[in-house]
């Protein structure tokens, strides 16, 4: 398997952010782990499939996207008799990674469905344009504005956002910070 | 015929004209309303003259404000409640936007772990084995 020094580079450079795409689709760090190197190894066996000079990461998040779905399917026929174990250990998990202030956040992108949470990952974090994540999920550019749309939608019902005003401090630490200031 | 306007048209007398030319031609109709009767009244029509009231005419009165339509109100109100969460403001897309991305820099600031990076360069050096 001849490996160019470029595309070595392209493929470790593309590591991390798919390690985060990888991680805010299963929401478990282990897990992604190892989606992270089934997909580094399908990958690199298929090396010669990708054409230089196309995006790199883009081709990766597509293989990385396509085994969490085959993965997740088969999956979910497995966990299937103890859902509601299985709903309890993934909520539990995202406390292993990073801190408290966003587990709110973390927890109400965990409830969004699978497809408007992938697109909004890839457009507002991943920083891909709406033609590359319709790439990446296989459909349409308009299918992924509107899936992105309905994502932030309900990311702000569930943390009843209305206005900037009300993320940051809770309640109770904005009413000490109002106290402390008079 | 003449007259102080000038000559008049000969058939204006003959009273077939005349009724011809008084009759309004409306859309025939088996029983005339009382309506019709009213706007339409023809020469032998000796019925009884029926005032708005009686014909359910009422004015068009105006309604005090702020007692509308109820249903209409609440309707109205609901769309807009509705409609609003389906907009976000540009603040909230922002702060979502910046807890998102805060969220996935986390991880990508982590590196490449040794995992991976292992892994990349076994089978760069597996792969140039075979190839040699």
């Amino acid at each position: 398997m001849p490996m160019d020094e470029s595309v070595r580079k392209a493929v470790l450079a593309a590591v991390p952010s798919l390690r985060a795409f990888a991680i805010s689709l299963c929401g478990n760090v282990d897990r992604a782990d190892d989606l992270v190197q089934e997909t580094l190894l399908r990958a690199l066996a298929n090396i010669d499939s990708f054409q230089p000079g196309t995006n790199m990461s883009a081709w990766l998040f597509t293989i990385l996207r396509n085994h969490f779905r085959s993965e997740y399917r088969k999956r979910r026929r497995e966990v299937e008799d103890s859902e509601g174990h299985h709903a309890e250990s993934l909520k539990s998990q995202p406390d292993q990674y990073g801190h408290v202030e966003f587990r709110e956040f973390r927890e109400a992108l965990a409830q969004l469905p699978a497809d408007q949470r992938e697109a909004l990952i890839l457009v507002g974090a991943s920083g891909f344009s709406y033609e590359e994540a319709a790439g990446i999920c296989g459909c349409a550019v308009g299918t992924i504005k509107s899936r992105v749309n309905r994502a932030r939608t309900r990311l702000a019902e569930l943390l009843h956002v209305n206005s900037a005003e009300d993320f940051g401090p809770d309640e109770t630490t904005r009413a000490v910070l109002a106290s402390g200031g008079e | 015929m003449r007259t102080k306007f000038g000559l008049r048209p000969p058939y204006y007398d003959q009273p077939v004209a005349r009724q011809r030319y008084r009759r309004k031609k409306v859309p025939f109709r088996e029983e005339p309303s009382a309506q019709s009767r009213v706007l339409h009244r023809t020469k032998g029509d000796t019925g009884a003259r029926l005032g708005p009231r009686q014909l359910g005419w009422t004015m068009n009165e105006r309604k005090p404000a702020g007692q509308q339509n109820p249903m209409e109100a609440t309707a109205t109100r609901s769309k807009k409640a509705n409609a609003k969460p389906a907009k976000l403001g540009r603040d909230v897309q922002a702060r979502l936007g910046q807890q998102l991305r805060a969220m996935y820099d986390e991880v990508v600031n982590q590196g490449v772990p040794d995992r991976f990076s292992d892994l990349i360069n076994r089978l760069e050096s597996s792969g140039k084995k075979d190839s040699q």
